[in-house]
């Protein structure tokens, strides 16, 4: 009996730790997990047959020409949950039944609404997919994980041809904004593209600086070169404003250190592919070894907060709150709590917009940014979905594009959710509205994001009226129209840089960016902190030690795809030749 | 032996015992005086230990504290993190909004609901495989018993247990929060080691003798001579539940059977994860204000706090009273 026992305590040993090991395998592997319940071969949507009358593709395409299902289709539809208190049940609401009445009930569909918690989209999708319910239509907004769907096979190709006649006003506009490319994957169509207006510019990012600080230390304008940046910064540690301006907060890893302003315009392609995105420091790169060397620089003038490699975002936010340092930036809205709460610690200060930077010579940079992906939501459609389903998931983005569905589910019901402004004849939200058709999250913006990912105006001034943020003491719209049109022009010369986008899986990022992401941070601190003469010894002992624990593969490999033609190309404005 | 001479040597006996009785009281008696010694003695050892044992303490409730004084502070004061264990712009706008909205309320109620239903189920259940598993005269128990322990060491992992209550048509429904947890390999084991180190065969032998059934046996003598181990484990269930959200998180989609615990870890992970998802989404994402998540944990932990001094008690016995005796 003794003798079974250990025998069978062995067995239970050897067991737990395969079970434990399990978990160690290759990071690319997960993917396997998550998605290889339902790898059938991808479907094409369009060469499946369709019942009666609607499913004839008439000459007489769009909107017009649908008539209703003859038998009833059910069409779901993912809405981000995102655990936000005080907005309506993403699911059934006034706007899901408001959608139901005037789409569904027409056509004969049924419109449901499937939540997906917006903090872990790829598990709850992961889940769907292995018990056959994934939505009819399956969106995202980062291509890397629609690209990945693509190829676990949850996602079906189509005709774009079939959508065009379905979805005419949809399609043209995806033409007009030269959107097409971005809907393919290995030469298939996978994709449609909801429209970013504005795409090429960051108008609705700012940064604000401390205008009052300057005005103290003797300049009547926000600095735009280095050699007046570093003059400001010591006039006002000098005169003790601040003692350390520039504040400063850890590296996260994952998209720290944007270098497209030390880049060189225009960009060598292969240089720019090998860069990939935003995600994955490039650290050896000429651009992020002149970037580091100017955060040393900073460290070391004093400039930056010594304990900036323990302090938080947050807590750094907090600091220009109290009026501890020179600068914060974020994406703008119409009601911003950490300038409300700015503007109630400092009553007497005074912010500028950040204004569009310039060729700065001496200081060796260029005022390049990044641009946002020229489309919004990346929209596929269900591999497991019926021919009648993914028609009235067509129909039902069609449908929303319709101006008049899309102001109504962007602005509400007039005289409730929002007012006519006499003077500009331009819809106002009502603030704290709490009624019966209160909007979801962002003006419901999870649902319309399936066509736009703004709301509706006459023009871009318009635009950033609505979203500059009200309320304070002081008015930042002008200010922020100017930004616009200063990376307008900007643009125009080849200046909004946007990243490149893969149609295949990278596996080495999938691979070695946990690793890498962690070197990052631990390398950055010892460059940010360590002497200036020490800068570049240390600059390149790190550099060869991070691209052989992985960058160098993930560059390969990108390049290869590149290659074989799976990349995006760079704009002619930007390329080298 | 003659009677005077046994006489004589109980009477020698009779000292003998006096004389150690005597000693032990006197030996008692330092052992006393010492004691009280050390009690009315501050010693540098205590000082050290106090001071440890304050930092614990603080460690515990300043955090809540904090948490509490945001709750009631301005919005502004709290983003700017000017808000540390007195409360600045007081108002209790969040705890009004909480009340005003309902849902947290309705949440309450419905947890609460949630937690004593799989309570009851739970202990039923642990009882039935316990009992008859801790009893000798059961054939194949061992077997039985590996079986139920098993799922200890060993777990499905999330998709196909996904597809397993998805089949069972349990997905979305309030039974997914309370029948597949009921069972408890952890809470079984303490559970059978109890009744087998205190209930003893002779108990039941005799109670057979009598003419009574199994579950006769199990009604009237086990579980009224087992009642600290159901409290214990009563407790263990309903904290279990109470403080579990990830179920709720892959199973339950609509809003209203969301537990209180998960919309709070929403609120909190929704906040956390902003930066992000406005990097990912190029806009800004608003998420719930710092002050409401502050007031949702006070609404949610006071009413716990306000139980648990009276419970804690039964935590301490729930580690001893399970273990093995020998």
């Amino acid at each position: 009996m003794k003798k079974l026992n250990k025998v069978m305590a062995f067995f239970l040993a050897a067991a737990m730790i395969f079970g434990s090991l399990a978990g160690c395998s290759k990071a690319s592997d997960k993917s396997g997990e998550n998605g290889t319940q339902t790898t059938s071969a991808p479907t094409t949507a369009a060469s499946a047959t369709t019942t009666e009358a609607a499913a004839t593709a008439t000459p007489a395409a769009g909107i017009d020409s649908w008539t209703a299902f003859g038998s009833n289709v059910t069409l779901t539809i993912p809405v981000y949950d995102r655990g936000v208190e005080g907005v309506p049940t993403v699911n059934d609401n006034y706007w899901t039944k408001w959608i139901q009445t005037n789409f569904g009930d027409k056509y004969n569909v049924t419109v449901e609404f499937v939540p997906i918690t917006r903090t872990d989209v790829m598990t709850d999708y992961a889940l769907l997919a292995s018990s056959g319910d994934l939505p009819t239509i399956l969106m995202e907004y980062d291509y890397p994980k629609v690209s990945q769907w693509a190829n676990d096979g949850y996602l079906t190709t189509f005709h774009m041809d079939d959508f065009a006649q379905v979805a005419p006003t949809y399609y043209n506009r995806m033409v007009e904004l030269n959107q097409l490319p971005y809907t393919l994957m290995n030469g298939e169509t996978y994709f449609a593209l909801a429209e970013r207006p504005y795409y090429n510019t960051g108008y609705n990012f700012q940064t604000f600086v401390r205008m009052d600080w300057l005005k103290q230390v003797g300049y009547d304008h926000v600095p735009l070169t280095r050699a007046e940046y570093v003059d400001a910064m010591t006039k006002i540690q000098k005169a003790g404003i601040a003692e350390h301006p520039a504040g400063g907060s850890m590296v996260t890893g994952v998209g720290s250190d944007p270098n497209y302003a030390f880049r060189t315009y225009p960009q060598n392609e292969e240089t720019w592919v090998q860069a990939g995105d935003i995600n994955i420091p490039t650290l050896g790169s000429d651009a992020n070894y002149k970037l580091l060397k100017r955060i040393n620089e900073d460290y070391n003038l004093g400039f930056t907060n010594p304990e900036y490699y323990i302090t938080d975002s947050e807590t750094d936010k907090a600091a220009f709150i109290n009026g501890d340092t020179y600068a914060y930036g974020g994406y703008i809205s119409a009601n911003m709590d950490w300038l409300n709460s700015f503007y109630a610690q400092n009553p007497n200060a005074e912010l500028a917009v950040a204004p569009v930077g310039i060729v700065d010579e001496a200081g060796g940079t260029v005022p390049a940014y990044r641009t946002n992906n020229p489309f919004g939501m990346i929209i596929g459609f269900s591999s497991t979905a019926s021919a009648d389903q993914i028609k009235a998931a067509w129909m039902y983005m069609e449908w929303m594009t319709q101006d008049d569905v899309l102001k109504t589910m962007q602005w509400g019901i007039e005289g409730e959710n929002y007012t006519v402004d006499s003077a500009s004849s331009q819809p106002v939200s009502v603030a704290e509205y709490d009624g019966e058709s209160k909007q979801g999250f962002n003006n419901n913006k999870d649902y319309w994001c399936v066509t736009i990912e703004a709301r509706k105006a006459n023009s871009i001034e318009d635009i950033i009226k609505s979203l500059t943020p009200q309320g304070l003491s002081q008015d930042f719209t002008q200010d922020i129209i100017d930004v616009y049109y200063g990376q307008k022009a900007l643009s125009e010369q080849g200046y909004g840089c946007l990243d490149v986008l893969f149609s295949v899986p990278i596996e080495a990022e999938t691979e070695y960016s946990g690793v890498l992401t962690e070197k990052y941070k631990e390398y950055r601190d010892k460059l940010t902190m360590c002497k200036p003469e020490e800068f570049d010894a240390l600059y390149k002992q790190y550099a060869q030690e991070y691209l052989d624990a992985g960058y160098q593969a993930i560059m390969d490999e990108r390049l290869q795809a590149y290659k074989d033609g799976h990349s995006t190309k760079l704009p002619d404005n930007q390329k080298e030749n | 032996m003659p009677a005077a001479q046994s006489l004589q040597v109980l009477k020698k006996g009779m000292v003998t015992i006096m004389t150690k009785n005597k000693e032990k009281s006197i030996l008692k008696e330092e052992g006393v005086s010492d004691g009280s010694r050390a009690i009315s003695k501050f010693r540098l050892s205590d000082a050290v230990m106090m001071f440890i044992l304050l930092i614990l303490c603080a460690t515990c409730i300043l955090p809540f504290i904090h948490l509490a004084s945001k709750s009631i502070s301005g919005n502004a004061y709290v983003i700017a993190k000017q808000v540390y264990l007195w409360p600045k712009g007081f108002n209790v706008d969040a705890y009004i909004s909480i009340f005003k909205d309902g849902s947290m309320l309705y949440s309450m109620g419905y947890s609460i609901f949630v937690t004593l239903v799989f309570t009851i189920l739970g202990m039923l259940c642990c009882i039935c495989a316990a009992y008859p598993l801790s009893r000798k005269r059961l054939k194949g128990r061992t077997f039985f018993t590996f079986l139920l322990m098993f799922p200890m060491y060993f777990g499905a992992g999330l998709i196909p247990s996904y597809l397993l209550l998805k089949s069972l048509h349990l997905l979305d429904t309030v039974w997914v929060l309370i029948l597949p947890l009921i069972y408890s390999p952890y809470n079984m084991l303490i559970m059978k080691t109890y009744y087998q180190s205190n209930i003893h065969d002779s108990l039941e032998e005799s109670a057979f003798l009598d003419g009574a059934t199994n579950f006769q046996i199990l009604g009237r003598i086990v579980l009224p001579l087992s009642k600290p181990i159901l409290a214990t484990l009563s407790l263990f269930y309903a904290v279990g539940r109470w403080n579990q959200y990830a179920d709720n998180k892959f199973f339950i989609k609509t809003e209203a059977l969301k537990l209180i615990q998960y919309k709070l870890y929403q609120m909190v992970a929704s906040a956390t994860e902003a930066q992000t998802t406005s990097l990912s989404e190029a806009a800004a994402v608003i998420s719930t204000p710092e002050v409401l998540q502050a007031a949702a944990i006070m609404f949610v932990t006071i009413p716990i706090i306000c139980v648990y001094p009276f419970l804690q008690k039964y935590f301490v016995k729930g580690v001893m009273i399970g273990a093995v005796k020998g």
